[in-house]
């Protein structure tokens, strides 16, 4: 595969204690209780002697697998996605990903550029390993010049510590070369291990003339990294999926060209509940041909933003997704507009991602499946800090708990690194189901947004 | 082999308009032979030397334009593939009308499909499959340079040493280096009609997808002994009239040609280019189902 792209700094001192802070033990399932401990950094510490060894190859990640199988999409991909909250965090929830996923799933990290802070925009990728897929997103999708609905006009302060974003020029323009290089520059300055072009939204109303002269600034980025690993960077409606005419546009580009690395982003529609599942068949079958296609063409793709339609997509033929705590990380969608709906202002809820259901569900609803005698508790690192089986919720940590949603993601992940992940995941679907419905001959079953009304369209779609 | 003034016809009765003294004297060959005219140009085999023989193309249409010569230069340079005519060098030659491109190929040595075809030899199942994969991966090793052939059929189809295990691709003459740059649209209909994908026919541009799609009927054409669409006395087809063959599909092949070379053979004969899938994708098929199965 291609070079390493970041000739990366040493981590700072400052960098290099934080991590040391955060030792987890190995507790993970799978992995053996031996007596040591991996860094962050990928060092080891001997916790009798507390001497601290460094592997052969310091690049290297004990535990997981390498960039380059990753970039070949050999391993599922999982990219946790840096929000407004919790950022600070992240240096655990890696490793701790690594263990759940007993290094079978290729976890990393996506730093969107526009809203992080100067600071974060070089050391944020830099506290993880450089065998590890980290992207530094332009977000150059809502650039002003773009045909998005939700295109950003910043302001000056803004716009001056993003002068890439606000001069992005129309995709229909000459390419320019000096700003394609700004745009790489970035993402090389911020510690990315893989670039993504210098594009963004492709609009639909001319969908043949639009991904002509979204591949034209693709192929100006590639002349500018002609060596380096970069994924085509593109973002559409989600029509591109549900049109027949659009989608073979789509899929004959993804078919005529030589890029083997995808990330492409999909504009959903409403999307209710907010960290519901998307359920729109016409929208998931698009999604199943993108996918499957990718595989047959051994395209790695990733879609980004996409939650756990990302992991059933990985099933069918996506390499991975990316998602964060956040709704906005997990799902891109068109927001309801305020004040035409008649919505009422309600308390933010408290909310806990349930693996055995599939679905993210409220405290009280969460509580109800404890009552299942089939119901396992989450083990991993952050819900042993969460009050799981306390009757209220006062104790309960958000992040936290967008920590273990994390997590149980990636673990989800680990079951598609098998020879035929479309079974793997159909039988975690099933599983799914059967508990609802024991939960549903139950005294409470589940209701509402609580209630996944996805599972059935995700088994259609994983037969 | 003509050294006189006035070439014999080629093998298919087309005439040369240069004659051989003007071919000697702008090349310095010690002989040469007509090979054949095309759209642009002829072609004429050259011989300087014993083990120095190569056929050179010369651009002969002055209205020919330079930057499409340039970029299909550049394009071919970077295909180092032995499926597909090594390009040796392009010079600018003085010919009694003035100077004019020439494009020096390695002579492959080996009657094209087209003749091998019409003499009546036809391959075994077994080299039928070996040409198809190797057809295959010359049409996948000349994208991987993104280059698009455009004009794919057996006339430029030589094969080497007439082995039809050893096909190489010919005739790059309307093949242009892909430039999403320039955002080509083709209005005329080019390349040769029975051949042509269904996007070519009509008239909007051709991509890899277009040379994946003229490989599959090659490949059918040679494996059922019949083209997909038309029979022996319909070369003379209309476009459109092809255009509706193509949309009620493919005829079927006969019950010996082996199950998955159908099944593959089906898909590169999609309507969707994107259904085709990409050269390369055929090719690596092909080669893990050998792989797969013991000797
Ligand atoms: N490298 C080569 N080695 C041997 N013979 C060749 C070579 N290139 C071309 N020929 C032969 O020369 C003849 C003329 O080829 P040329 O490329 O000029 O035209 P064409 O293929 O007939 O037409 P067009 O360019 O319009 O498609 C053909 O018979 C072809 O088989
Ligand atoms: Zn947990």
């Amino acid at each position: 595969m291609a070079r390493n792209p970041t000739d990366r700094l040493v981590p700072m001192d400052g960098d290099l204690a934080s991590t040391q802070q955060h030792i987890e033990p190995q507790t993970g399932p799978g992995s053996d209780q031996s007596r040591t401990e991996i860094l962050e950094d990928g060092r080891i510490v001997n916790l009798e002697t507390g001497e601290v060894t460094t592997p052969p190859d310091e690049s290297v990640r004990t535990g997981g697998p390498s960039l380059s199988k990753q970039l070949d999409g050999d391993v599922p991909v999982v990219l946790f996605v840096r929000g407004a909250r919790l950022s600070q965090h992240f240096a655990d929830t890696l490793p701790a990903a690594d263990r759940a996923t007993r290094g079978q799933v290729g976890i990393g990290a996506v730093l969107p550029l526009l809203n992080a802070g100067l600071d974060a925009r070089t050391q944020f990728l830099r506290q993880f390993t450089t065998n590890r897929l980290l992207l530094a997103d332009p977000e150059l999708f809502r650039a002003e010049r773009s045909q998005c609905p939700d295109a950003k006009t910043l302001g000056p302060r803004a716009g001056r510590r993003s002068p890439w974003f606000v001069n992005a020029p129309a995709q229909d323009s000459p390419t320019d070369p000096a700003w394609v290089t700004e745009v790489l520059r970035v993402q090389r300055n911020a510690g990315a291990t893989a670039l993504v072009s210098a594009t963004g939204w492709v609009d639909n109303a001319a969908p043949q003339r639009a991904m002509q002269h979204a591949m034209r600034w693709v192929s100006a980025s590639r002349s500018q990294a002609p060596d380096e690993p970069m994924f085509v960077n593109l973002t559409f409606d989600h029509v591109w999926l549900t049109n027949p005419t659009l989608r073979n546009v789509l899929l004959h580009e993804l078919v005529e060209s030589s890029e083997s690395l995808w990330y492409l982003r999909f504009r959903w529609p409403l999307t209710a509940p907010r960290f519901g599942q998307l359920v729109d068949p016409k929208v998931l079958d698009g999604y199943k041909e993108l996918c499957s296609t990718a595989a047959l063409e051994g395209k790695n793709l990733i879609l980004p933003n996409s939650g756990l339609t990302g992991w059933v997509m990985s099933a069918i033929g996506a390499t991975g997704f990316s998602t964060g705590i956040g709704w906005s990380e997990q799902a891109y969608a068109d927001q309801p507009r305020f004040g035409s709906t008649r919505q009422n202002w309600r308390p933010p809820r408290v909310r806990y991602f349930e693996s055995s259901v599939l679905h993210t569900v409220e405290h009280a609803a969460h509580l109800t499946m404890m009552g299942e005698p089939s119901y396992a508790l989450c083990s991993c690192d952050f819900c042993r800090r969460l009050p799981l089986s306390a009757p209220t919720s006062a104790g309960w940590n958000k992040e936290v708990a967008g920590q273990h949603y994390l997590i149980a993601t990636a673990a989800l992940s680990s079951v598609l690194a098998s020879r035929r992940p479309r079974l793997a995941a159909q039988r975690m679907v099933n599983d799914a189901r059967t508990m609802v419905q024991k939960i549903a001959s139950g005294p409470t079953p589940l209701a509402g947004d609580n209630l996944p009304k996805h599972l059935d369209r995700w088994l259609a779609l994983l037969r | 082999m003509t050294t006189g003034n006035t070439a014999a016809p080629a093998w298919n009765g087309s005439i040369a308009e240069l004659d051989a003294a003007e071919v000697i004297a702008a090349t310095g060959a010690a002989s040469v032979a007509f090979l054949g005219r095309g759209s642009y140009g002829e072609t004429w085999r050259v011989e300087r030397g014993h083990d120095s023989v190569s056929a050179v193309k010369f651009i002969l249409h002055s209205a020919y334009p330079q930057q499409i010569l340039d970029r299909e230069i550049a394009g071919l340079r970077r295909v180092s593939d032995p499926r597909v005519v090594r390009l040796l060098d392009c010079t600018i030659v003085t010919l009694s009308r003035g100077d004019r491109p020439a494009l020096e190929f390695e002579y492959v040595d080996g009657r094209d499909v087209a003749r091998h075809l019409d003499s009546g030899d036809w391959p075994s199942l077994i080299d039928a499959e070996h040409f198809v994969r190797s057809l295959l991966g010359a049409v996948a090793a000349l994208h991987a340079t993104e280059t698009v052939h455009r004009d794919i059929k057996p006339a430029n189809i030589a094969l080497r040493r007439d082995a039809w295990s050893q096909p190489v691709l010919l005739d790059l003459g309307l093949a242009k280096q892909l430039d999403v740059e320039t955002l080509t649209v083709y209005p005329t209909l080019k390349g040769t009609v029975p051949f042509m994908a269904p996007e070519q026919l009509r008239g909007e541009s051709s991509r890899k997808q277009a040379d994946v799609w003229a490989a599959g009927a090659v490949a059918h054409l040679v494996l059922a002994h019949e083209h997909p669409f038309l029979d022996a006395s319909e070369a003379q087809v209309l476009p459109e009239e092809l255009l509706k063959r193509i949309e009620s599909g493919p005829r079927a092949m006969p019950v010996q040609v082996p199950a998955h070379l159908q099944v593959l053979v089906w898909r590169l004969l999609s309507f969707e280019p994107h259904e085709r899938g990409s050269a390369r994708r055929a090719l690596r098929e092909m080669e893990e189902r050998d792989g797969a199965q013991p000797d």
